[in-house]
């Protein structure tokens, strides 16, 4: 188990140097992520994405979940995990077609016990939405009867990214509560370049900076009920509130320019402030757990992006509506029948979630449908639950009518979960 | 169970290696689609008007240039130009052949014969003269009057769209010249310079033509009339001075020529000031010609070399003479025939301006000497109707 745990560590950070050289080769994600600080992130683990749900009502003892802050008191393992994700693009409109793709680094999270199975602290640091966008475009323009022919290319990166600390506490076997305090980054550039088949005009490539800062909360509930309907099974009921996060945002342009005989990076324009908001989000979800064998969950979340604030682009501010996303799906855990099968020593996940988007783009809602499925593998070590969780999904995106794009995704989620017993003294060995 | 685990550890292996390579190799540039999503960076053409143009005349240093002006041709549209040309024999390889007075001294100008500006039809007749004071080619400026001796006709040709002239000078000419050739004395050389001042081109009144003799190409000669042995002789000097009459004004219009009898400075910094930090990708200073003035202002037969190129330069006061003259020009407008204009690449000025703090302010907008040459143009101004005012087509990002 020790050598699968180094080959993965040892391929991660393999992935993690080539996440950093790739962004300069402009490999990019969904071009919707143009709109506003871009694309809002579920940050829901590898296996929640399998199973198509956000992760307010599921949680799994193996591994940590950002999704509900109430599920951190619960459990006796420190749990560290780490998040990936690789995306593939099938894109085209009513002119082209193409593909892009996109591999990041999703989330990390360190949850650690202060009180056994009473009180945990949550150390995380996630990406809230995420611009990853590099479209490219023939352009001309008349002047004085003669055309200026020229390509355009914007590439955007970036995005809100949080530093969470928080606590979940579990009040008793009913009822849990979690908060989560964090600290978020807003920094988005994009690059805008001119590239003129005409020689008489420069080429010209204008950064655009935007930076801010904000403290956000976030609040978790769960509550907890065995034997309902049998007397193994258990059902829990999660909920989730976000509130809005406000940034006091900057902007900044520059380009390089000859001053003098020097070549120069000098500001365009002058910096401007503007007020950017993330939305309130409030989910619930129930999951129920028949035995230990089976689980399944359904679960909703609401995101009041109408309400959002773009200060730097009243089109894309105009663009946002409310997000819904809905999830349904189950799980299956063969190995803990501890069977000597090959197939028998995973866990097994499929699902189904549909996004309403949270921009309208030309009277169209971007929507998305998103079919997963995942495994997931359990250290044989009784002490250990750390698990590897891999999903599949594929989802359908946004159309081809009002010269919109659509989108075929495949993507491919890593959740790495070290789950082990720290900081408690052995008493036999 | 272990081997079990082994397989899946296997497994686990095998996943984690195709994601790795496929996430690698499914690397892809960019593409054209979501041009509907995502705005293109744009541009905008802004034109603005530019500052009056500030007129300024002078004269030009007319030594040791390439070409040399001779003759007089009133032109219908920039008046009477009459151009007297100086020339000077080195003393250098006559010396040592002991010059024989049986012998002819002959000048033999090149010609530039695509290069004339006036009646072709007509002869040009010219006579040499003596000059009587000390002049020089490294000083000498168009306006300048230098004196010669009409009393003795030292020669004279007629000239109609030869390639070459050869003037035989006076037996009295050589006789002089070989005074100073034929002194062992260690001082000849200072006596030469001060004594000898060489002979004049004079283009007689009637003339309606100024030719070019071009430097390189053009020599004295000196011919032993016994054996017909000939000896080169260099121009140790050479220069025109240039007589104007009837000097034009132009209303509503910018009127240019290449000896800064009119010339004009600029200053944009008035204009920059109003572009505070817009990203200008080009900004291109356009003059309109007055073609139809200038095109329909000649009379059959009559040819005025074309104006191809204006000169917009940065030049010091103290010098302006000289840097107009002599000095490369920081902007070239190139004439485009399709529309008759001047254009001029002037982004990196413009941007000094709005982005850094230029040395030079002043602009000089005048005609490159160009050796010798004769040009004259006339431009809109901004008195014009406005499709023709000078203008700045400014290119902007945004």
């Amino acid at each position: 188990m020790k050598s699968i745990f180094l080959s993965v560590f040892t391929c991660l950070m393999f992935f993690s140097t080539n996440v950093l050289a790739q962004e300069d080769e402009g490999n990019s994600g969904t071009v919707y992520s143009k709109y506003g600080t871009g694309f809002p992130l579920l940050n829901n683990t590898a296996q929640e994405k399998a199973m198509g749900i956000i992760g307010i009502s599921f949680n799994d003892l193996g591994s940590p979940g950002l999704s509900n802050p109430a599920f951190w008191g619960i459990g006796a393992f420190s749990k560290i995990a780490a998040n990936f994700d690789f995306a593939n693009y099938s894109v085209k409109d009513s002119f082209s077609n193409g593909s892009n793709s996109l591999l990041k680094i999703g989330s990390f999270q360190a949850v650690f016990p202060l009180s056994k199975n009473q009180l945990g602290l949550s150390i995380g640091l996630y990406p809230e939405t995420r611009s990853s966008y590099n479209v490219n475009s023939e352009e001309t323009v008349i002047q004085g009867g003669s055309n200026i022919n020229f390509l355009s290319n914007r590439t955007g990166t970036g995005g809100v990214t949080k530093f969470e600390v928080g606590l979940g506490w579990k009040i008793n076997q009913r009822i849990s509560l979690g908060y989560a305090p964090s600290y978020s980054f807003l920094t988005e550039s994009e690059d805008a370049s001119l590239t003129f088949l005409n020689q008489n005009i420069s080429n010209n490539t204008v950064n655009r900076r935007i930076n801010g800062t904000s403290v956000s909360h976030r609040f978790g509930l769960l509550l907890s009920e065995r034997g309902i309907f049998g007397k193994e099974d258990i059902i829990q009921i999660g909920g989730t509130l976000t509130l809005p996060t406000n940034f006091d945002a900057s902007q900044k342009k520059t380009t390089t320019k000859i001053v003098g005989t020097e070549s120069e990076v000098v500001e365009i324009g002058t910096a401007q402030n503007a007020d950017i908001s993330l939305p309130l989000k409030m989910g619930a979800g129930i999951s129920y757990f028949p035995n230990s064998k089976f689980n399944a969950s359904v679960e909703f979340q609401t995101e009041k992006w109408s309400e959002a604030e773009y200060g730097f682009s009243s089109s894309d501010e105009s663009a946002f509506v409310d997000r819904n996303v809905f999830g349904l799906g189950f799980q299956y855990h063969p190995y803990k029948d501890r069977s000597s099968k090959f197939l028998s020593n995973f866990k097994y996940s499929a699902g189904v979630s549909y996004d309403t988007g949270h921009i309208k783009v030309n009277n169209e809602e971007v929507e998305t449908l998103w079919l997963s499925a995942g495994l997931g593998l359990i250290s044989p070590n009784l002490r250990s639950n750390s698990s590897f969780d891999l999903s599949f999904q594929y989802g359908f995106r946004g159309t081809t009518s009002q010269n919109l794009v659509e989108e075929r995704i495949f993507g491919i989620n890593l959740s790495v979960n070290l789950t082990e017993l720290m900081f408690l003294r052995r008493k036999l060995n | 169970m272990q081997k079990s685990i082994s397989k899946v550890a296997f497994t686990w292996r095998l996943i984690l290696s195709v994601l790795v390579v496929s996430s690698l190799i499914s690397c892809e540039n960019s593409n054209t689609v979501g041009g509907g999503v995502v705005d293109s960076a744009g541009i905008r053409i802004d034109t603005v008007s530019v500052p009056d143009f500030q007129q300024n005349g002078s004269d030009i240093f007319s030594g040791k240039l390439q070409s040399l002006p001779i003759g007089e041709y009133n032109d219908p549209l920039y008046g009477s130009s009459r151009s007297i040309a100086y020339f000077k024999p080195s003393l250098g390889p006559a010396r040592d052949a002991s010059l024989s007075l049986l012998s002819d001294f002959i000048l033999k100008l090149q010609i530039n014969n695509n290069l004339h500006y006036g009646d072709t039809s007509q002869v040009a007749n010219y006579s040499v003269y003596k000059v009587t004071e000390r002049w020089r080619g490294n000083t000498i400026s168009s306006t300048d009057n230098i004196s010669f001796d009409t009393s003795e006709l030292l020669g004279s040709f007629s000239y109609q769209n030869e390639d070459s002239v050869s003037i035989t000078l006076s037996q009295s000419l050589l006789e002089e010249y070989a005074e100073y050739v034929n002194n062992d004395s260690s001082n000849v050389d200072s006596l030469y310079n001060f004594e000898f001042f060489g002979i004049a081109i004079v283009p007689d009144n009637v003339s309606a033509q100024i030719i070019y003799p071009n430097i390189i190409g053009s020599e004295f000669l000196t011919i032993r009339r016994s054996t017909q042995d000939s000896v080169s002789i260099n121009l140790q000097d050479y220069a025109f001075t240039l007589d104007r009459q009837n000097t034009p004004m132009f209303p509503n219009r910018l009127y240019l020529n290449n000896y800064l009898e009119s010339f004009y400075s600029i200053n944009f910094e008035t204009v920059a000031n109003n572009l505070s930090n817009e990203n200008i990708l080009r900004a291109e200073l356009v003059l309109y010609e007055d073609a139809d003035q200038i095109s329909t202002s000649l009379p059959q037969n009559h040819i005025r070399p074309e104006t191809r190129f204006l000169d917009l330069k940065f030049a010091s006061e103290s010098e302006l003479r000289y840097d107009l003259q002599f000095t490369t020009t920081d902007f070239v407008g190139v004439l485009d025939t399709t529309d008759n204009t001047f254009r001029f690449n002037v982004t990196n000025h413009i941007n000094n301006y709005i982005f850094g703090s230029p040395d030079e302010r002043e602009l000089y907008l005048n005609i490159n000497p160009n050796g010798g040459i004769f040009n004259s143009t006339i431009l809109f101004d901004n008195t014009s109707t406005a499709a023709m005012r000078p203008k700045l087509i400014l290119t902007i990002e945004e």
